[in-house]
């Protein structure tokens, strides 16, 4: 557009920051939630601009299971920045949603079998609005008024993507635990939590429930103009360097895992399974056919994830709803916009030379190097089609925005594995761009301590590290393989064993 | 076009729940006291503040800076709509249609500026400006649920329901949700189907759990379908609920006074609608409140309510909000000025030719005596089924001024079977006349 040329230089990246805040209030206005009524009594004016927190697919990671390598785990997060202290109803997954993990593993994008999670909540006593009428001592205390059961059902695909028959009810009134409310309401909250995971037939584990975001980001400053505090004396505007701060530290997430036999996953043509996870809800019509509410489906997939941060980062405002609905399978038509990604342009204007007068102190970095804004075939190979020879699903070059985790790739004990052999090192959150080239890391699959916000920076600016550069001709330009937000990890230790995730902060402590 | 790819790039290391940052503060704000400690019942612990006026501040200091940035000026124009449903403050309409403006003008094809002009309008009552503006956001980029909502919300107030309805069912086809699920609930209430109408509503229900107002007003509107159908002690139940989740919300309270009249506590009643019009001052709510003080014996107190609300309606006609319809039935209730009344809701009518325009204008022609072409107008008002009592209670006082006094009987009988307190004003007029 040529008006943009009139535009001078810095108000248009203050415009590119305060984009973000004006997607922001779009959200936060829904989350404010609130319509009212204007006066007339007719016209009720429902909300617009909401949000569907609920169906709201914030997460997903699949590794093969450090503890137990002849299995993969699977976690779907839902219901993004939980407040722990989120009285008075608290946060539970919603019984009207369809919550799903689906697996592709013969590469044409198309999942092949998938997990489906129902939720169930009862009501204990219809009298009170109150979450629970005294502390929670188990899962089936009568002081928990609103418990949430579901269960879990295995189905497979046609070629179209089409589901075939029913399925098979892998269990059902499998419990979860209460959210994590505070000393009096649910005290020895670990035991809780560790009675609601459960084992299916079939060595399969599920957990579905409240635990801490295992997410981290400095949003706080990328939202300042996409600002990275340890680079910012690199910034066209330039401020002295500091440390990350995680935004998501002390928030909360609903996770649903399911750790499953490798076997059950994939083929003997390729050990590389593809995955995503979604969430659908009921399509209604004002005048049903059979004037009857359906209580299953017809079934609309509202969010969808895989990689991480492709809706974010990937597909503009236009088109980010739609995205939501499409299937993977559906994903060339997305292609142009990882082709010629406006991260990169937007990293190439901020960080592509140094600011007038030079950096502000003495960081060892420098300006980026000029990152290509077309042809990205770097981006649509890792995070469309996946990279042959490592994650790609046989040899499919079909674009599909899955997960990708090659399962013949095990983990050490710790959950490491550099260069490809069992290690002894701790797993580098850096995975296969970081110094131990640790291949166990996103994109091959993703651990909860991969730093995907760090490993998506220098991915988008051409700086993939020695190993993939090495190994798989990928760029790696200098000092763009230095990028980072300055958050490196979560804000608690995960566990080495199922479900992994840290348990949710209690309300009480973290208001 | 090029500012919203840009938009998309600050997403940059973005995140699924970018969004909610400052939303999370709302959230927190709007959490009363610990569980346990709250009583289950009853306007409750203190008003949430909502963050929104900081936001607003925020970006007032951003746009100093730098006073042509579009992205804050669209931010800003939607805080502005916010703020004035918090407040009920019309001023905040002009601040944003100013700001949204502003976006426009430095960015024709801005995708949020154009949807927000378009719920703008609709809060302003100014439908076919909406139906444009929503359409033009549909052009803009025709996969995005909400502006289908725009234009359906439009269309249904000029009456075009059949091309609303296919509207909404497109919408509700594209992204079930909160926002469609409330829709295809309100149209179904309008088609007469309450029990689909509740069951849309409380998927719209689930979907908005978690989200304090949003929530809230979920509640509301089922137990609005419960108070429309004479189910009083329902609708209060749900109106508590929407208390718990959301504390003194006003679109609550006001609900909860009118259930609370339907039992026939009126010293509740009220209590619930003083603390509504304390919250946000709007019309109806004075109008309500009146109308209860005179019920109560009180005329002088009604007096005062009633005098009120010409002071309000001139602060909201100044900022944009047509108010004729709601102007014109207030007046044709009460008596006042009712062949000037009669004019308004002519002109009303035109702008506004929905079954609710259609049925004050009856209304107003059967108060001044015109029944003949008060009765061509109820006809038009009823012609969807809606079952609303105070509709039929106005076919019934059409036909008995035409001397149908079968049909009359017919028509009151309907509306006290419906619903037996209907109306504070109307429901003893109705049952007057059946003795």
């Amino acid at each position: 557009m040529h008006a943009s040329s009139a535009i001078a230089r810095k108000p248009v990246l203050v415009a590119v920051a305060l984009g973000v805040i004006a997607l922001a209030l779009l959200l936060i206005l829904a989350r404010a939630g609130g319509p009212t009524n204007a006066f007339a009594s007719s016209h009720a004016e429902a909300p617009l601009i909401s949000q569907d927190p609920r169906a709201d697919n914030t997460d997903l990671y699949a590794f093969v299971s450090p503890d137990n390598t002849n299995t993969v785990t699977m976690i779907a997060n839902y219901i993004p920045l939980e407040s722990p202290a989120g009285g008075p109803n608290f946060y539970s997954f919603d019984d009207t949603v369809l919550y799903e993990i689906k697996v592709d593993n013969n590469g044409d994008g198309v999942p092949d079998l998938g997990y489906q999670f129902r939720f169930t909540t009862k009501t204990h006593n219809p009298d009170t609005f109150l979450y629970n009428t005294g502390p929670i001592t188990s899962l089936t205390d009568p002081n928990w008024n609103r418990p949430q059961t579901y269960s879990v059902t295995l189905v497979h695909f046609n070629q179209a993507g089409k589901q075939e028959g029913p399925g098979q009810v892998l269990g059902s009134d499998i419990p979860t635990p209460p959210d994590n409310v505070g000393p009096r309401s649910t005290p020895n909250y670990n035991s809780l939590a560790a009675a609601a995971v459960t084992t299916l037939p079939g060595n399969i584990k599920v957990f579905a429930g409240q635990r801490d975001d295992p997410f981290f980001v400095d949003l706080g400053s990328i939202f300042d103009l996409a600002g990275l505090r340890p680079f910012n004396p690199f910034h066209l505007i330039p401020l002295a360097a500091d440390s990350g701060r995680d935004a998501l530290a002390g928030k909360n997430v609903h996770s649903i895992e399911i750790q499953v036999p490798i076997s059950d996953l994939v083929t003997f043509s390729s050990p590389t399974i593809g995955i995503y996870a979604s969430a659908s809800r009921q399509k209604v019509r004002i005048l049903d056919e059979n004037g009857q509410e359906q209580s299953h489906g017809p079934w609309v997939q509202v969010s969808r994830l895989g990689n991480p941060l492709i809706n974010e980062v990937v597909i503009p405002l236009g088109d980010k709803d739609y995205w939501n609905r499409e299937a993977p399978a559906d994903d060339q038509q997305f292609e142009k916009y990882y082709n010629s990604p406006e991260v990169s342009k937007l990293e190439n204007l901020l960080y592509g030379a140094l600011p007038p007068g030079g950096p502000s102190n003495g960081h060892a970095g420098g300006a980026l190097q000029a990152i290509d804004e077309t042809g990205r075939s770097d981006l649509t190979t890792i995070l469309l089609t996946g990279v042959p020879g490592f994650n790609q699903i046989g040899s499919s070059t079909t674009d599909a925005d899955l997960l990708r985790l090659n399962t013949a790739i095990k983990p050490g004990a710790n959950g490491a594995c550099p260069g490809g052999t069992a290690s002894s090192a701790p797993p580098d959150r850096l995975g296969p761009l970081g110094p131990s080239a640790d291949l166990c890391g996103y994109p091959n699959g993703r651990r909860l301590s991969d730093d995907v916000v760090d490993i998506d920076l220098r991915a988008f600016a051409q700086g993939y590290g020695t190993f993939l550069h090495t190994a798989f001709g990928l760029p790696n330009k200098t000092p763009n393989n230095l990028l980072g937000d300055g958050v490196n990890q979560n804000d608690l230790p995960f566990s080495g064993s199922f479900p992994y995730v840290a348990p949710p902060h209690q309300g009480y402590e973290v208001p | 076009m090029r500012r919203q790819r840009w938009i998309l790039v600050a997403a940059a290391a973005g995140l699924t729940v970018v969004a909610v940052t400052l939303g999370g503060i709302l959230h927190e704000s709007s959490s009363p006291a610990p569980a346990a400690a709250a009583a289950p019942a009853g306007p409750v612990g203190q008003a949430p503040p909502g963050d929104t006026a900081a936001t607003v501040t925020q970006l007032q200091t951003k746009l100093r800076a730098n006073p042509n940035d579009v992205s804050a000026l669209d931010s800003l124009g939607l805080a502005y709509q916010q703020r004035a449903r918090e407040t009920g403050d019309p001023t905040y309409y002009t601040k944003s249609d100013e700001a949204l403006h502003k976006a426009l003008a430095l960015m024709p094809d801005d995708l949020i500026a154009t949807s927000g002009l378009g719920s703008l309008a609709l809060s302003r009552h100014r439908f076919r400006k909406a139906l444009v503006l929503g359409r033009r956001a549909r052009a803009i980029s025709p996969t995005t649920a909400r502006n289908y909502g725009v234009i359906g919300d439009a269309l249904v107030e000029l009456g075009r329901y059949h091309a609303a309805f296919k509207t909404f069912d497109t919408m509700a086809a594209m992204e079930p949700g909160l926002s469609s699920y409330a829709r295809v609930a309100h149209a179904r209430q309008l088609l007469g189907d309450v029990p689909g109408a509740i069951a849309a509503m409380r998927l719209a229900a689930d979907a908005a759990q978690g989200q304090g107002e949003a929530e809230a007003w979920t509640h509301v509107q089922l137990g609005l379908i419960d108070l429309s159908v004479g189910k009083y002690q329902a609708a209060a139940t749900q109106d508590r609920e929407a208390l718990y989740v959301f504390p003194e919300y006003a679109l609550a309270l006001d609900a909860l006074a009118r259930a609370e009249a339907g039992l026939g506590r009126d010293g509740q009643a009220l209590r619930y609608e003083q603390e509504a019009v304390n919250r946000i001052p709007l019309p109806q709510y004075v109008a309500t409140l009146g109308d209860l003080y005179a019920a109560t014996g009180r005329p002088g107190l009604a007096r005062k309510q009633y005098e009120l609300i010409g002071v309000i309606q001139r602060l909201l006609v100044a900022n944009g909000v047509k108010t004729d319809l709601e102007t014109a039935l207030f007046n044709v209730d009460h008596g006042i000025r009712l062949r000037a009344s009669l004019a308004l809701a002519r002109l009303a009518r035109r702008e506004r030719p929905s079954i609710d325009g259609d049925d004050v204008l009856a209304w107003a022609l059967e108060r001044t005596g015109h029944c003949g072409e008060a009765l061509r107008f109820s006809k038009r008002a009823l012609r969807l089924g809606t079952l609303d009592a105070l509709k039929y209670f106005h076919r019934g006082m059409i036909e008995g001024c035409l001397g149908h006094r079968t049909e009359q009987r017919v028509w009151l009988r309907r509306a006290l079977r419906l619903s037996p307190q209907f109306s504070i004003l109307w429901a003893p007029v109705a049952k007057r006349e059946l003795r």
